[in-house]
């Protein structure tokens, strides 16, 4: 049930439904549990129980965490939670990817270990890192323990289940504890930018998709300019479908009156790798830096360490995206080129600010072009697949057919000019809906979403993580 | 509050119905214009004449003629015998790679053909085109006797590809064979009215499909609705399982066509997977009947396999496919037309 689909946009309704009808609090938030939970047993029902078992493991730990005083209690109890987290995690996600690395080892010794059929869980990377950030900052005393119920929510409430944001505790729970009211403001404003992240999922990522996928199986086929648009075609899809979910996520949240942080902010308009990921998946690199750089240490440690914790951190949000090489090499180049700016950020730009529009202009095409060939290894199934591609972008390999996909360049136009006015108006477009003008957009919108939809749907690309 | 919500419920229903005009315009323009079809006594349902637009695949503005003659007009009903007798006349027949919408009418084979051939046997060559989306061997054999008359062709081009020879037991068209005895026999369905699930069910619907907006959005909101049928429109005919019979339909259905056409060429499209090696690239099943059963009857088939295969491996431009859509699948781009038109002008001029 994506976003994206009757079957999404009916289930919805019916929970609105439901939630302005009943005017007892409990009952509405058991309601939008129970609504949650379904939402996800369609994706898989078997998983339900998984999720269950996280949450009562979590809930136990954080209830003792938050009881007890004796320090050494309370880390155990952190200790075993996360423990268990990664162990869920590790074994669903990344088992059969360290026995398959320590194969192509061991093969050399003439041994091998067998590999498992494990369905990965839709949406397990972003549930453990909800559930360890809630235990975490309840050791931290930053939060109470919740209730169960509560807490359940913060787990499994629909719009960010599959594939988040990844909610803060402290933003969401306290949410939790204020009646949930259907207001027509909320619908609106939610109603539109749902809308809007619809539109970018199916007139823009989908469309990518389409000129996308086919260069990217057979690289080898096609010339470099060819090649080069596609990986910028690509870096268009991943933005408008992942930012097209978050979107939908948070319009769904914002029509029930719950409100959940934005998740991008123009990322394509960076002018350094440390920008682009304060602007990029916002909610996951405020995960890194808040529970696993500073844990690590961040940069209380000395230059040195700081700079390997910023690797590190890197490194495993690589491995977070996916259980393969391809993801930890995507995480060390931008490790190593947070590093790189970091240095010249102290050594250089501390010292002495550049602020010429040819400065700028060089430190965007630089960052974007960088971002760029990394989505390269993002995309691509193998190391073998990344060369390929990269071989071509490259020059190393010329020829190939010329494929100019003339969508690509009204999309490029678009995106931009949203990034341009989306940075401006700080805030989602809107319109008035007692406007003839607004009324006219929202309606043509509408249209476009139905007219401009292309022949093939593409799943949403984070769902794999 | 009363007179304010007639307000706005006016001004959205305003509101709608300048988006609807605003998309119509630009569809039209950019994706889609049909001049919408007609039911034809002897034709079938056949477009209206008018300029027709597509740019949903590959980009092409098609003028449509009476008697759905494509980019070209059949010849003058009250010629003189002279003016006849000076043209060598060429009808092509083919379903939607014939009918080609996607590129321009200049494009297009069959005139490619006459752009090449200016004359044959000191006669100026005229080409027609009377191509029509999805028909097949039944069609020409069953108008034989009306572009006869209305053409006179001298020489007859029959395109087919592995579809059409699948689509001649479809009865989800206008014309079809089916089993008669030990034969065979051609049935027009009189009822065929659109492969649109949409407005074959809703028929008070169908004058509206003209509309951009209507035909676009229908098409879209079926595919919503069945969620297979953009694969199952992909995979046309992959669910065919061969039967005892083929053959034996192909047999009879290619000793009419050459019974009732006096110079009868066959053009095969064959599907290629341009990204496989050369070698593994297998013939389809009814390709390998129809060139069998051509060679046994004694007519010329121009397969165009390899012509397409070699243009591939020096130019690295498949024949099918468009840059908006994806290249290697999908109806016949401009490369493909320029093939297709040197291999029949080659053969006509005896090269």
């Amino acid at each position: 049930m994506i976003f994206s689909s009757w079957e999404y946009l009916l289930f919805f309704a019916i929970m609105l439904i439901l939630l302005s009808t009943i005017k007892i609090h409990a009952l509405k938030k058991a309601v939008l549990l129970i609504g949650s939970y379904y939402f996800y047993s369609v994706w898989d029902y078997r998983f339900v129980l998984l999720v269950l078992v996280m949450t009562l493991i979590n809930h136990v730990s954080a209830v003792s965490i938050d009881r007890s005083t004796v320090e050494a209690v309370r880390k155990r109890w952190l200790i075993f939670s996360v423990i268990a987290n990664l162990t869920i995690l590790g074994f669903f996600k990344y088992f059969n990817f360290f026995i398959d690395s320590a194969n192509g080892l061991l093969d050399q010794f003439g041994m091998t270990f067998p590999l498992l059929s494990i369905v990965l869980p839709v949406g397990i990377s972003f549930i453990t890192f909800e559930v360890m950030s809630y235990t975490i900052d309840v050791y931290k005393r930053d939060i109470k323990p919740s209730s169960i119920w509560d807490f359940s929510l913060l787990i499994v409430f629909f719009p960010h289940l599959i594939a988040g944001p990844i909610l803060k505790p402290r933003h969401f729970l306290p949410q939790m504890a204020r009646d949930i009211v259907i207001k027509r403001s909320n619908l609106i404003e939610g109603g539109q930018i749902f809308i809007f992240g619809l539109v970018k999922k199916i007139i823009i990522a989908d469309h990518m998709a389409m000129f996308v996928d086919p260069v990217f199986a057979s690289p080898g086929e096609y010339s470099p300019l060819t090649v080069w648009l596609a990986v910028i075609a690509y870096a268009v899809q991943i933005y408008c479908d992942f930012s097209g979910y978050s979107d939908m996520a948070i319009g769904s949240a914002k029509c029930m009156g719950i409100d959940i942080p934005r998740n991008f902010n123009m990322p394509y308009l960076s002018r350094s790798v440390t920008e682009f990921w304060r602007r990029w998946h916002i909610s996951l690199s405020s995960w890194l830096r808040e529970y696993l750089y500073f844990s690590l240490g961040g940069n209380r440690k000395g230059a040195i360490r700081a700079n390997i914790n910023l690797i590190l951190v890197m490194l495993l949000g690589g491995l977070w995206h996916g259980a393969s090489w391809n993801f930890v090499l995507w995480g060390l180049l931008h490790g190593l080129a947070l590093v790189i700016h970091k240095l010249y950020f102290n050594h250089v730009l501390k010292k002495r600010e550049i602020n010429h529009w040819l400065y700028r202009t060089a430190a965007w095409a630089l960052t974007f072009v960088f971002v760029c060939v990394t989505w390269v290894f993002f995309r691509s199934q193998s190391f073998e697949h990344s060369w390929l591609v990269l071989r071509k972008m490259f020059l190393i390999d010329t020829g190939g057919l010329m494929w100019f996909y003339p969508y690509l360049g009204f999309v490029l136009v678009l995106v931009l000019a949203g990034h341009m006015v989306g940075v401006r108006l700080k805030t989602y477009p809107s319109v008035n809906l007692t406007t003839f003008g607004g009324l006219f957009i929202l309606f043509f919108v509408l249209f476009a979403l139905l007219l401009l939809m292309p022949t093939a749907s593409t799943p949403f690309i984070y769902f794999q993580f | 509050m009363g007179i304010m919500r007639y307000k706005l419920a006016g001004k959205a229903l305003l509101a709608l119905l300048v988006a609807l005009v605003a998309w119509e315009g630009i569809l039209e323009v950019t994706t889609i214009r049909t001049t919408g079809f007609q039911q034809h006594p002897e034709l079938g349902r056949i477009l209206n004449p008018g300029l027709y637009v597509n740019g949903q695949e590959g980009y092409g503005i098609t003028k449509i003629y009476a008697e759905g003659a494509i980019a070209q007009p059949f010849p003058d009903p009250k010629e003189t015998a002279a003016a006849r007798k000076a043209e060598y006349r060429i009808l092509f027949l083919g379903d939607s790679y014939t009918e080609a919408l996607q590129v321009g009418d200049q494009v297009k084979f069959f005139r490619q053909v006459q752009t090449r051939m200016p004359e044959l046997d000191s006669r100026k060559v005229m080409t027609y085109d009377a191509g029509r989306s999805s028909a097949s061997p039944a069609h020409y054999a069953y108008l034989a006797e009306f572009y006869e008359k209305r053409v006179d062709p001298d020489a007859v081009v029959i395109q087919m590809n592995e579809n059409d020879l699948k689509d001649l037991y479809g009865e989800n068209s206008s014309y079809y064979a089916t089993k008669d005895g030990d034969s065979y026999k051609l049935v027009f369905n009189e009822e065929f009215i659109s492969k649109n699930a949409v407005a074959a069910k809703l028929q008070a619907l169908y004058g509206l499909l003209r509309l951009s907006v209507v035909r676009v959005g229908s098409d879209h909101m079926q595919k919503l609705l069945e969620k297979d049928d953009a694969a199952a429109e992909e995979t046309k005919g992959a669910d065919f399982t061969p039967q005892a019979g083929d053959e034996q339909l192909v047999k009879w259905i290619f000793g009419i066509l050459k019974e009732q056409y006096p110079k009868l060429v066959f053009v095969f499209l064959p599907q290629i997977d341009f990204q496989s090696p050369e070698g593994e690239q297998q013939p389809g099943y009814f390709e390998k009947i129809a060139e069998r059963t051509a060679e046994e009857q004694g007519i010329p088939m121009l397969n165009m396999r390899q012509d397409f295969v070699n243009a591939y491996q020096d130019t690295g431009l498949p024949a099918y496919g468009f840059s908006n859509t994806t290249f290697g699948t999908g109806h016949m781009n401009s490369s493909g037309h320029d093939l297709v038109s040197k291999a029949v002008a080659n053969y006509f001029e005896g090269r």
